[in-house]
């Protein structure tokens, strides 16, 4: 496979993770 | 069933494990602490998930890496613990924002400090040295040997370090459901660890290996060929590799992955290739002083670059220095089986006398239908081929008018990979038709 589109991939990856925990904590958050 | 398939379920899973505990924590939902408590919280519940899932990247289960390629795993596995470490380094300062002593967490040895916040901070710098020592490992002249079991131990140590921290603190990690959950993290991680370590080995241990011959090869390389020993070995694909240990047992470090060389067609009790190329002190130190009759052990075989997984109108070979080991041995494999399809190779090298299987591939033009175009960078003055590097220009002045309809593989150096990946989109080849392996994954 393609290390570009691993690695592009993997960004995006990274960026979704951070938006799951920004709405988890706002969420949560009371 | 298909690969596409098998890899879009594989990567759900994953991505289930990954995200699993922020979903659960929002069902035990705690509702109470501020918005920097709660990312910190997230923060903390996705570092710790990556880290966990990086043991099933780099487990070797066949059917979970068939469909992306070891070498591309390996890759995510790499970018996947530098982000565990992002998240994990973010969840201790946006603690420390909304007010938590960052002494007490962050100094072992402060007065405050106390077991659970011990463990925890050296589980963090344990986290530290890992991805630092892994990046760095080259420059900071590291074996790979001593760096295989230093990454293994502070692996298992810092999960084993913030296991107190998860299960006694927190107001979503200190509920039954979160705590149960956590407790299945575990059980894969250990289970992965001994399937891995212990299980694997155990399998393999009647089926070693003898070497019948280590040769000296052109070009600073030696080709071991093994025989089984009481088993039948295998076939593989053209193309493919395995990882290759000498010694007594099967058990402990210092396997080392390395492309087949010799056809990929093995009859039952038949030898298998490998080439290795003097590159560091196993290659360069222990492999050309293997003997005849010593034992090896190969677990294997692996790897997405396969000349029998697409099939095209015919194949174009792209290789950069050892590189050419899994190339030549899908030219012996098509050459043996008595494919007629045309192959072009293109082959990267320093100079005329350093190519690694020259006289065999020539001796292969004349029994297939191949044509091999060298390209060397430091060549001899009165050298006729192509000189320089191979790139998109070498490529067009040999590349058949069908050249869309032709499958590709490449494997070499950084730096010939790097730009065949963007050469030959541009050239209007499919992405899905352009097979790659990088050999230096480790």
């Amino acid at each position: 496979m393609h290390h570009v589109i691993v690695k592009r991939f993997a960004m995006l990856l990274m960026v979704l993770y951070v938006i799951s925990i920004l709405i988890f904590a706002v969420l949560v958050t009371p | 069933m298909h690969m596409t398939v098998r890899g879009i379920i594989f990567f759900a899973i994953y991505l289930f494990l990954v995200t699993l505990p922020l979903d659960v924590a929002l069902i035990v939902n705690a509702r109470t602490g501020t918005l920097a408590n709660n990312i910190a919280a997230g923060a903390g519940f996705l570092g710790l998930t990556l880290m966990a899932t990086e043991f099933l990247l780099i487990s070797r289960i066949k059917a979970a890496a068939q469909p992306f390629g070891e070498d591309a795993l390996q890759l995510f596995h790499n970018i996947m613990g530098v982000a565990a470490l992002v998240f994990l380094l973010a969840h201790p300062i946006f603690m420390i924002v909304t007010g938590y002593p960052a002494n007490c967490w962050l100094n072992p040895f402060a007065g405050c400090a106390n077991q659970l916040t011990i463990s925890a901070a050296l589980a963090l710098y344990g986290l530290i040295l890992l991805i630092v020592s892994s990046i760095f490992r080259k420059q900071l002249r590291v074996r790979y040997e001593v760096w295989q079991i230093m990454h293994g131990l502070l692996a298992i140590f810092i999960l084993l370090g913030a296991m107190p921290h998860i299960f006694t603190l927190g107001r979503f990690s200190n509920t039954p459901l979160m705590k149960a959950m956590w407790t299945v993290y575990a059980v894969i991680v250990v289970w992965v660890i001994f399937w891995y370590k212990i299980f694997r080995p155990i399998l393999s241990w009647d089926k070693s290996w003898e070497v019948v011959e280590n040769r000296v090869e052109r070009g600073d390389a030696n080709t071991l060929v093994l025989k089984p020993v009481g088993h039948e070995g295998f076939s593989f694909e053209p193309g493919q590799y395995a990882w290759i240990k000498q010694g007594k047992t099967p058990f402990g470090i210092g396997q080392h992955p390395i492309s087949f060389s010799s056809d990929g067609d093995v009859a039952p009790g038949g030898t298998v290739s490998f080439t290795v190329k003097k590159l560091g002190d196993w290659s360069g130190k222990i492999v050309p002083a293997i003997e005849s009759g010593e034992q090896m052990w190969v677990d294997g075989p692996f790897g997405a670059l396969s000349a029998d997984r697409e099939q095209g109108m015919g194949y174009v070979l792209i290789a950069g220095g050892i590189g050419i080991t899994p190339l030549y041995s899908i030219c012996q494999t098509l050459a043996q089986r008595g494919d007629v399809r045309p192959v072009l190779l293109f082959y990267g090298g320093r100079d005329y006398e350093s190519l690694t299987f020259r006289e065999e591939l020539d001796a292969l033009q004349g029994q297939m239908n191949l044509q091999v175009v060298y390209v060397l960078s430091d060549p001899a003055d009165d050298w006729q081929g192509e000189r320089g590097f191979i790139n998109s220009d070498v490529l067009k002045r040999y590349l058949p008018k069908q050249y869309r309809r032709f499958v590709y593989f490449i494997c070499g150096p950084e730096p010939l990979m790097d730009a065949m990946e963007q050469a030959l989109p541009e050239l209007g080849i499919p992405r899905e038709k352009v097979l790659s392996e990088r050999f230096g994954m480790v």
